[in-house]
Formats: C-alpha cells, structure tokens, sequence
C-alpha cells in the first residue's frame, strides 16, 4: 500500500505534543457556554493560533451571545459584533479600511489576521451570499463557520446544515416523518469551488491539526474557509463529557471527514488505512437520531461511503 | 513589578521575565526561532538580539534570556540590529539553503543573496528537540554529537534509541520543520532518528491509536493493566 499524500503530522500525535502548543488565551474563560460546549472549545484554540494581533467579526449565533453579555466580554481582542448575515460583508470592510489606514500612515505596516466567525445559520442559511461576495472579491479574511447543524441558541430550530435524519424542533420525528429529510448543504465544497487559496474542515476534537489549518489560513495571502465541526451536546441530547468523542466518531465514521484544499488540492489531514466505523456508532449516542430505523441508517451509511470514496478520488486526481 | 520602555512604549513587567517574554506581552514583535515557552531559553539562534540601555551603557543581548531591569529602555529595530538579524538569516541560510521555512523568513527580513559557501545541512541546530525530549517528554532520547561544525542532533550512536517512544513533540515544535514523522503500513516511522514502532489496533474496533513504545511508557506510568490500555478512547 502506498501513501497517496502525506498526511500532516498533526491529526496523530499523541500527548507530548499538545503540551507544546500555545499557551497564551485570548478567549477566556468566564463565558456563558453550556457545558461541553465544542463552538467554545474551538474558539479557544483558534485564538491560540490567530494571536494577538487579531480582530474579530463575529455574526449573531451562540458565540456572539455566550461571550458577551453586558459589561463583560470574553474576548482579549478586538471583537465587532454584527447582524446575522453579514459577517463576510463587515470582515470584508475591515480589511479594506486596514488597507486604507496602513497605505495613509496612520497605523503601523504589520500583519493583521481579520477572522470572521458565524454558525451554521448564518454561513449556510442567512449568510451565504456575504460570504460568496467576501471570497470572490479576494479579501484577506479567514472565515470560520462553527457548524453545530442547527439553530442552537434560538432552541435547535433545523438549518440547511442539517444532517439527514436529525429531529429538530422544524423538523420533529413522529409518525408522519423521521426528521430532516434534506441532506446537510456542504458548504465547505461551495467555498472550494470559489477557488480560493485556502478551504479546510475541521474539529476541536483534533486540536493541534485545527491550530495548523488556522494558522496556515492566515500565511496564505487572500481568502480562506473553515468548516469547525462543532458538537452542541444541549441540542443533539448527548451528556456533556462525550464532546470530545462525539467530534472524533463523526471524524472516524467518515461523517465529518477533515481535508483541506490549497489551491485547488485537496488532501485528507487525517485518513484511517483499516477503514471507517459504522455510522450506527455515531448515530445512536444522540437524542437527536434515536429514532432512525435501520433502513435509514442504512441509507445514511451509503451516502457517507460514497462522499469518502469521492472525496479520496478528489484527492488522488488533484495531487497528481 | 518593573518598569521598562521598549520601542519608546511603556512597558510594565512582573520581576523574573525576560525582555522577548515582556515585548511580547506588550505586542512588540521580536522574531525567535529557537525560543519556546514550554522550555528554558537557550540563546542558539540569535534572532531575538535586542539593544538594551540601562544606565551609560548600551549593548547587545539576546531577548529571550535577558532579565527585565527597573528604567531598562530596549530597542528591538534599529539599524544595527537590522543588519544583525540579516546576518544571522544569511548565516543560517548558508547552512541550510534548502528550508522553506527559512526562505520565507529572509523575504520578510529583506535578505536577498547568500555571500557565504553554502552547506548541505536541514538542522539549524536550534536544540529545541533535543530541550522538548529532556525537559517536557522527560527521555532524552536525542541530543548533540560533535563540536563546531560536524555538530549535529542524533540519536546515541546513530541508532535507534530505546527510550524514544516516538511521541513526535520534537517534530512539532521543530521551527523549520525537519523532522518528518510518518505512518505507513501499520508503523510510525521517523527516518531521522532510525526508528519505527508498530502502531496499537484498538481490540474492540480495530483502528490505530498510539504507537506500542507510547503504550510501554503509559504502562509504566499509569500501572494500569494492559488490556484496558489497548483500548482506543472511543472504545474505553
């Protein structure tokens, strides 16, 4: 068996290497997260990567609402709160004042990250077409959609990130219906196809291979997309310490594979050469799906084998 | 608490840091290569040299090592200190043209030519991995062999060592990215240090997790039996 591409070392190195990372916290602590929140938990380390010298344009969502409620704030930087769908738009206008500012002399000529950050909602659903304008007029931003495949905080209303099956307060499951009966919009595969430098998923679960695909986002001159996988034990119904595993069984099932495409390259950061899990592991630790009957297990199995299959073909043709 | 100025800001600092750790604080950029917070400076690379007024006197010191003093003023870029840092890249580069790493940092430093013959070398003898193996990983699986300019990092006698359990921390924090680490075939494989350890199926799902040098330590670590350690996280 040969390597197809190298897989970067950071989605398999154990415990001595998540000492080294970066200690420096610039979202802190004091939120108002549920327990085992993952958005959170991947905030967190995104900060680690992004740094200090970071401003951050936050759409409305779970994040803008847990980090700020007044007079407090759990942000060590600049943090602009806006509307639902115009994360992109604002990261957008930053970005071009910063350019503005620095040509003029007012402000200093060094690095400046500009992260954008919305949920599933307001990336795939309300925000897409700021975020569409934002990466094809090649801004500077890196925008990082925290996907927790509804609509959380308003009280798990169903989005069009939401996967197949799941039972959400728009969607129920009853006699008449078992849940979404749309599959998740990948919205990942939308940014790629604006050809930007750089579009990558991935899950707090694997800590240093996010902290790597932040930080390469923002080496890589224009655009970037990141799709956090981001699990919401209060609306999926899953106890608060299985956070970290929900995130990497969604990995191993091939349900949430993390690739990144650079430049129109794609590469799967982390692969599993003795095969995926069944999805079933995944499925049935969640409220959510609880009520599936095995044929559409079934038909959700299918439909993720063949997404990996494609995605690995997509890897092979695109790295020759 | 001490006061300093550093680049004409006014910087307040706790007694004890050093001036990298202080500038750094105060968002003062002061490039490092061999400098990590996890492990005790080492000043090899040179990169953090800063200019440090304290009294009469001016001089030259490494950022990362040098204690904060009351009515310190630190100048990180001034032309001297420029050309310092040039020299530095332009030397390191000699020894090892081919890291792209270090090409990245001479474009952002302005070092266009190479004046010096160049050398073969992929190791700009940091000493960050064999400092990680010792302080954090607590092995010393790797160090230094020879003097001046046969000295390189190896493993002991150049083969493989036994307490490396292949953790791969040196290869995370090598700041030129040249330790590669692998998995191939069922093996963990880093061809700098001579050695491959055989990965450790889950026996509940059958899928790798750790490598069985990292399960001998845990073993030894935690004294917990064997079998629930050959469990993989999602299966314990």
């Amino acid at each position: 068996m040969s390597v197809v591409a190298k897989r970067p070392k950071e989605a398999y190195l154990s415990v001595f290497a998540y000492r080294m990372a970066p200690r420096e916290e610039y979202f802190v602590r004091g939120h108002r997260a549920c327990q085992g929140c993952g958005p959170a938990l991947g905030l967190r380390h995104i900060m680690k990567a992004a740094g200090r010298d970071t401003i951050v344009v936050n759409a409305t969502g779970c994040m803008e609402i847990i980090c700020s409620p007044y007079p407090y704030t759990s942000w060590a930087v600049p943090w602009l709160h806006v509307a639902f769908e115009n994360a992109a738009a604002v990261a957008s206008g930053v970005d071009a004042a910063i350019k503005a500012l620095q040509r003029k002399g007012r402000i200093p000529k060094k690095k400046i990250n500009i992260l954008a950050i919305a949920g599933d909602g307001g990336t795939a659903d309300i925000g897409i077409q700021a975020l569409s304008g934002m990466l094809a007029r090649w801004h500077n931003v890196t925008y990082i959609c925290y996907d927790n495949e509804a609509y959380m905080n308003t009280g798990v209303q169903g989005s069009s990130s939401t996967p197949f099956g799941a039972s959400t307060t728009t969607t129920p499951a009853g006699k008449v219906s078992f849940g979404a009966g749309y599959w998740k919009k990948n919205v990942a595969a939308i940014a790629a196809a604006h050809d930007v430098p750089y579009v990558a998923t991935a899950c707090p679960s694997y800590p240093l291979d996010l902290i790597r695909k932040v930080r390469r986002s923002f080496e890589l001159e224009g655009p970037a997309y990141i799709h956090l996988f981001a699990v919401c034990p209060t609306g999926w119904g899953i106890p608060p310490e299985l956070t970290v595993r929900m995130g990497r069984l969604a990995v191993e099932t091939g349900i949430f594979p993390l690739y990144e495409v650079e430049y129109g390259r794609y590469k799967l950061t982390i692969d599993f050469p003795q095969g995926l899990r069944p999805v079933e592991d995944y499925l049935r630790q969640q409220r959510r799906f609880r009520h599936l009957p095995p044929e559409v297990i079934e038909q959700i199995q299918e439909r993720v084998t063949a997404e990996y299959e494609r995605l690995k073909k997509m890897e092979k043709v695109t790295q020759e | 608490m001490v006061k300093l100025i550093i680049d004409g800001k006014e910087v307040i600092a706790e007694e004890g840091q050093t001036v990298l750790q202080a500038a750094q604080e105060a968002g003062i950029y002061i490039p490092t290569l061999c400098y990590h917070h996890e492990v005790k400076p080492y000043t090899a690379c040179r990169l953090c040299m800063v200019e440090v007024t304290k009294g009469k006197r001016t001089r030259f010191v490494t950022a990362c090592d040098y204690p904060v003093a009351e009515g310190m003023v630190v100048r990180t870029n001034t032309d001297k200190i420029q050309r310092c840092r040039k020299l530095i890249i332009e030397l390191l580069l000699a020894q090892c043209p081919g890291l792209p790493r270090l090409q990245e940092l001479a474009e952002r430093f302005g070092v266009e030519k190479v004046r010096f013959s160049k050398g073969e070398s992929d190791c700009i003898l940091c000493g960050l991995c064999v400092r990680t193996c010792q302080e954090v990983v607590g092995l010393s699986a790797i160090g230094f062999e020879g003097r001046g300019f046969t000295r390189r990092v190896c493993t002991p006698f150049d083969e493989a060592s036994d307490p490396c359990i292949l953790c791969g921390a040196c290869a995370y924090v090598c700041p030129v990215d040249a330790i590669p680490v692998e998995e191939v075939d069922g093996y963990r494989v880093m061809e700098r240090w001579h050695k491959r350890s055989k990965l450790v199926a889950c026996s509940k799902c059958g899928r790798y997790f750790m490598t069985e040098d990292e399960l001998r330590l845990l073993k030894e670590k935690t004294g917990l039996p064997e079998e629930s350690l050959r469990l993989c996280m999602d299966c314990r």
